[in-house]
């Protein structure tokens, strides 16, 4: 099976003042290609903060990260630059669109930081847009929209790139259930009909139920990992 | 009562850098406005003082003329007027030689005979030495210490003295200190000897040659004049001086210092203005949270002006310590070049201090009244739910109206005439830095739409995220705006010193054609010397006319301050003058009609036009005479406020009671001239200086002030500097999310300090550019406000000045913005994130 992300002896802890917490210990988990791979866990148990290592937008503090059998902590800022855009796709909990950019800008980041022509990618924008239900929104600010949509925002600029691998943490934690099901929906097809790696972080036991597996994680330890399938 | 106050301490204490902003903006702002008004009076004591030397505490002076009788008259015929005049002291004044040693040169010293009791009251001196001083009779004289030491004469000396063709042996009984009539002896030696002894010496007795009265009232002024006049009818009877004149000079000196202060004020306010806008969006949570626990409307905004009130009150009690420090260095500054012999007096005015508290009170609430108003206007709901929609800067209005600001501040100026120019045209001043301020949102919008290609095709998509940035972006206009408004103020300062100083010093190197001037003499000297000077080695040519100060428009509420009586002949040989108008005939009819050709500053002060008739007081004696204007002309001379009319009605209608100047033009060096002159005419009293001497000296003179007037200017970019520092700060630390943001998706360190560089220099360019077009605008309204007080003086843009604004302001904002971004680029991105 081809292993996209492996993780080994990942520990991550903060200093608080004086204090040393450690949110993440020993974290041993791989990640195949085409998986949709749940992370559930107690609220603080330290999903979002495995997520962010996971994307290279923290580093941990002892342990190593394979992505495409790369090891993160040696890439260059560049190189793990060039990945984020291009292999991976972020859905954070919290949406963060750029708040002066537009829509169709926001989506269009990660190619306009690759450096390529925005033209080019009209149709794929299109698509997208099409897809999250949002075109006749593309030059509206984030302000200027719903959770929800935001939300949906934020997935159309993981895709646009058309990224190995998805991370979306709690994608639709501030959704109601309706738009959560459709975005739900929208990321297990994305899963299936281009056979893209995707792990989510959630605690709710539905949205896991669109994944084929479960890592559980208590108190910074995987606990428990279970194949739905 | 007691717990808002602390939440109000607590407020200005929590943000430091901002509260050091603030408080430095009001300091500097109150500081500069107290030691410009305070230097304002000390430099008009110090010309009161430095006319007052020669004519004492007195307002009145007769003198003979010389249509008058005899040079002496008789003090009887003021006794008339006794009952308004607190003294009437005469003197005879009179020239003595000295010779030194046997073989040397004799030197002549101006005596003055006077009382003792007199020269204490008219213009009191004191005394480093006496010999016998008590009775002051007889043939006694009272030296200059710079006498003293220069030929080694001590009191109880004798010092032998050839006066009226009488050689007469004095003795020294008094060495005076350098005050009162010895306070400048730079153009000639002074001394006093007991009235009697001249009179005696000339045979008139019991007479005087000058008069000095003082009144007791000084409303009383104009009827004690009037009556001294018919009483000496045919002598010349004037005021000591006038306070206008000192007022005119006084402004001369000051209105460029006034003018950087409203610019720095301006920027100070929109300092605090742009800081109160940042405080109130802080606060207003926490008023909300006051509103729905049943805080008044009132009480809220009574928090708000607090803070405001003690920002101003912190600021302008510092700014009273810094401004009164200012004045001192001022003062000590101008007192070695300008002020030479009158010393500099530093007085700190308590009700200036009282005032200098009160703008800044003033100055700090008015500039924090606009947000806290735009906050009364938010409802109450929204507040107490946070929900307030951020208020959209970008209006209609704010075009319109600043496009007006600056079409008044360029079209009022070129209609504004007489009194009110001045006003209207510093109103101007002010508008025009209003309307740049209201369209630099546009300017800036403008500016995308027109490059976003370029930048695109320049710097890739980086560069059209840079760009997008800008856009709608608070601080970044902020920063533009201090940025426009330093670049602006320092070309406009920069430009009118080195103009200044340019046009001065063409004053001698492209008007005038002669390279010595002789000027104050001695009553009907003059005429001899001008034929004598053919006979001196490498004299070529001499030129001599005629002028006088300070002549009154009696139909036109103004004065001129030099008008020149000149020969049509020559005069063009010896000084330059420019006209649009071929001026041949014109000169011509300057002699055949009583006619004037006026400069342009005067005829855009007074709105005049060819044939319009101008009435002139011309003598003290004469009603005012009728002159047509029958041209104009330009000098740099008298900095444009000057008049010519022909050398024939001149000497007829001030009846004598003018200024002859003798110009010489030398084949060899002018020093050698103007020694073989002196040598060889000594014995008459005159002053004389060679071109070139002059030049060194106005330069002397002006330098310090100059440099003061640029350490004004360099007090406002400082705090223009730290202004834009803490708002690049500030908008970086409001935008570190938006760069994690774009960081988690892919963007490299690389990529965002370029765009960040982009950004800054845009920003840096686009306030240099743009700084330059409002420097412009600022000088050439500067140009306005300068001739409403007579000085014209022609701005000379220098290319280099704008290449090194528009360089200082692209370096400012990169560098205000590197350093911030740096250290962002060193945060974790997931922590740039969360940070909210
Ligand atoms: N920057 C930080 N400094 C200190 N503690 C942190 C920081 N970020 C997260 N934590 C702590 O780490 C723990 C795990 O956080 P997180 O990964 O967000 O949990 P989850 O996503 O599972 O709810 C929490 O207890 C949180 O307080
Ligand atoms: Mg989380």
């Amino acid at each position: 099976m081809n292993q996209v992300i492996v993780t080994q002896n990942l520990f991550k802890a903060y200093t608080m003042g004086t204090l040393n917490v450690e949110i993440l210990k020993d974290i041993n988990i791989s990640i195949n290609k085409g998986e949709f791979v749940s992370i559930m866990g107690p609220s603080g148990s330290g999903k979002s903060t495995l997520l962010y290592l996971l994307g290279g937008l923290d580093r941990p503090t002892s342990g190593s990260i394979k992505i495409n059998d790369k090891e993160l902590s040696s890439m260059s800022d560049k190189a793990e630059s060039a990945m984020r855009r291009r292999d991976l796709g972020f859905v954070f909990q919290f949406y963060n669109l750029v708040p002066n950019l537009s829509v169709e800008e926001n989506v269009l980041l990660p190619i306009l930081l690759d450096g390529k022509k925005a033209k080019k990618y009209h149709e794929r924008l299109n698509e997208l847009l099409e897809l999250i239900g949002l075109a006749d929104r593309k030059n509206h600010t984030p302000r200027e929209l719903s959770g929800g949509q935001q939300q949906r925002v934020a997935i159309a600029r993981a895709l646009i790139n058309d990224p190995e691998i998805i991370l979306a943490d709690e994608p639709i934690g501030n959704l109601d259930s309706k738009t959560g099901i459709e975005v739900m929906k929208l990321l297990k097809r994305i899963n299936l009909e281009k056979s893209k790696t995707i792990i989510q972080v959630t605690h709710s036991s539905e949205s896991a139920e669109y994944g084929n597996r479960t890592i559980n994680l208590l108190d910074g330890r995987v606990c428990q990992q279970s194949n739905e399938e | 009562m007691g717990l808002i106050f602390k939440f109000v301490l607590k407020n200005i204490s929590e943000k430091k850098s901002r509260t050091l902003l603030i408080i430095l903006s009001i300091l500097i702002s109150s500081g500069l406005f107290f030691s410009s008004n305070a230097f304002a009076a000390s430099i008009s004591k110090m010309y009161d003082e430095m006319l007052r030397l020669s004519v004492g505490t007195s307002d009145i002076i007769v003198k003979a003329t010389m249509k008058s009788p005899s040079q002496f008259f008789s003090l009887r015929y003021a006794q008339d007027c006794s009952d308004q005049t607190q003294y009437v002291i005469g003197t005879i004044n009179e020239s003595a030689d000295y010779k030194p040693m046997i073989n040397e040169q004799s030197v002549a010293i101006n005596l003055e005979g006077i009382t003792l009791e007199d020269l204490q009251t008219w213009n009191p001196i004191s005394f480093s030495a006496t010999y016998h001083l008590n009775s002051f009779v007889g043939n006694k004289i009272i030296i200059s210490q710079n006498t003293a030491s220069q030929y080694g004469l001590k009191a109880g000396d004798t010092l032998d003295l050839t006066i009226n063709s009488n050689k007469q042996r004095f003795l020294i009984c008094g060495i005076a200190n350098p005050v009162g009539i010895f306070t400048d002896e730079s153009k000639g030696l002074n001394a006093i000897v007991p009235k009697d002894v001249l009179g005696k010496l000339y045979s008139e007795e019991g007479k005087v040659n000058c008069a000095y009265v003082k009144v007791k009232k000084s409303a009383d002024l104009p009827q004690v004049i009037n009556s001294l006049s018919q009483a000496y009818n045919k002598y010349d009877v004037k005021e000591a001086f006038s306070p206008e004149q000192i007022a005119s000079l006084t402004n001369q000196i000051i209105t460029p210092f006034k003018l950087v202060v409203a610019i720095v004020t301006f920027m100070c306010m929109f300092i605090i203005y742009s800081s109160f806008k940042v405080i109130i969006a802080e606060r207003l949570p926490v008023i909300g949270t006051l509103r729905s626990v049943g805080a008044t409307r009132r009480t809220t905004n009574f928090i708000l002006l607090l803070e405001s009130a003690l920002y101003g009150a912190i600021g302008g009690l510092l700014g009273c310590g810094v401004g009164i420090g200012l004045l001192y260095l001022m003062s000590s500054a101008i007192s070695s070049g300008f002020a030479q012999g009158a010393g500099v007096s530093v007085q700190v005015n308590p009700l200036l201090l009282l005032s200098t508290l009160i703008f800044a009170f003033i100055l700090c609430l008015f500039s924090s009244l606009l947000p806290i108003i735009q906050v009364l206007r938010i409802p109450v709901k929204d507040i107490v739910l946070n929900s307030v929609e951020k208020v959209k800067d970008k209006k209609l209005i704010n075009v319109v109206l600043g496009l007006f600001f600056l079409t008044t501040s360029i079209v009022v100026p070129k209609f504004a005439f007489g009194k009110m120019a001045i006003v209207a045209d510093t109103a101007c001043l002010v508008i025009s830095i209003a309307g740049i301020f209201l369209l630099v949102p546009y300017l800036i919008s403008w500016f995308i739409k027109l490059t976003e290609g370029i930048y695109t095709l320049v710097f890739g998509n980086i560069g059209t995220l840079a760009l997008k940035n800008l856009r709608d972006n608070k601080s970044m206009m902020t920063s533009l705006s201090l940025l426009i408004i330093g670049g602006a103020s320092l070309l406009m300062v920069n430009t009118f010193c080195s103009s200044l100083t340019k046009q001065l010093m063409s004053i001698y190197v492209d008007y005038q054609k002669f390279d010595v001037l002789i000027e104050k003499m001695d009553n009907n000297v003059d005429k001899n010397l001008e034929h004598l000077l053919y006979s001196i080695d490498g004299v070529t040519g001499v030129y001599r006319y005629f002028e006088k100060d300070d002549i009154k428009i009696t139909n036109k509420n103004g004065s001129i301050a030099t008008i020149a009586g000149i020969d049509i002949t020559k005069h063009l040989d010896y000084m330059r003058i420019d006209s649009n108008m071929n001026l041949t005939d014109e000169l011509k009819q300057l002699e055949s009609e009583r006619s004037i050709l006026l400069t342009y500053t005067l005829r855009d002060k007074f709105n005049l036009k060819i044939g319009d008739v101008l009435n002139l007081k011309m003598s003290e004696d004469k009603g005012p005479i009728p002159y047509t204007v029958i041209g104009f002309y330009n000098t740099a001379e008298s900095f444009g406020d000057m008049a010519l009319v022909s050398e024939k009605y001149f000497q007829e209608d001030t009846g004598g009671q003018y200024n002859a100047r003798i110009l010489v033009k030398t084949s060899k060096n002018p020093r050698d001239v103007e020694n073989a002159i002196k040598n060889d005419y000594g014995q008459y009293h005159f002053s004389i200086e060679t071109r070139q001497e002059e030049q060194a000296g106005i330069l002397h003179q002006i330098n310090p002030i100059l440099s003061l007037l640029m350490g004004f200017l360099v007090l406002a970019m400082f705090i223009g500097l730290i202004g834009i520092f803490n708002n690049f700060i500030i908008g970086f630390i409001s935008r570190r999310r938006s760069l994690g943001i774009l960081r988690s998706v892919g963007m490299n360190k690389l990529q965002m300090m370029k765009m960040i560089l982009i950004e800054s220099a845009t920003v840096g360019i686009l306030g240099g550019i743009t700084g330059v077009l409002a420097g412009i605008l600022l000088a050439n309204n500067m140009t306005y406000i300068l001739q409403a007080i007579s000085m014209r003086i022609v701005m000379q843009y220098s290319l280099s000045y704008m290449a090194a604004s528009i360089i200082v302001s692209f370096a400012v904002a990169v560098i205000a913005s590197v350093c911030p971004a740096l250290k962002a680029s060193q945060n974790s991105i997931i922590q740039s994130i969360k940070f909210e």
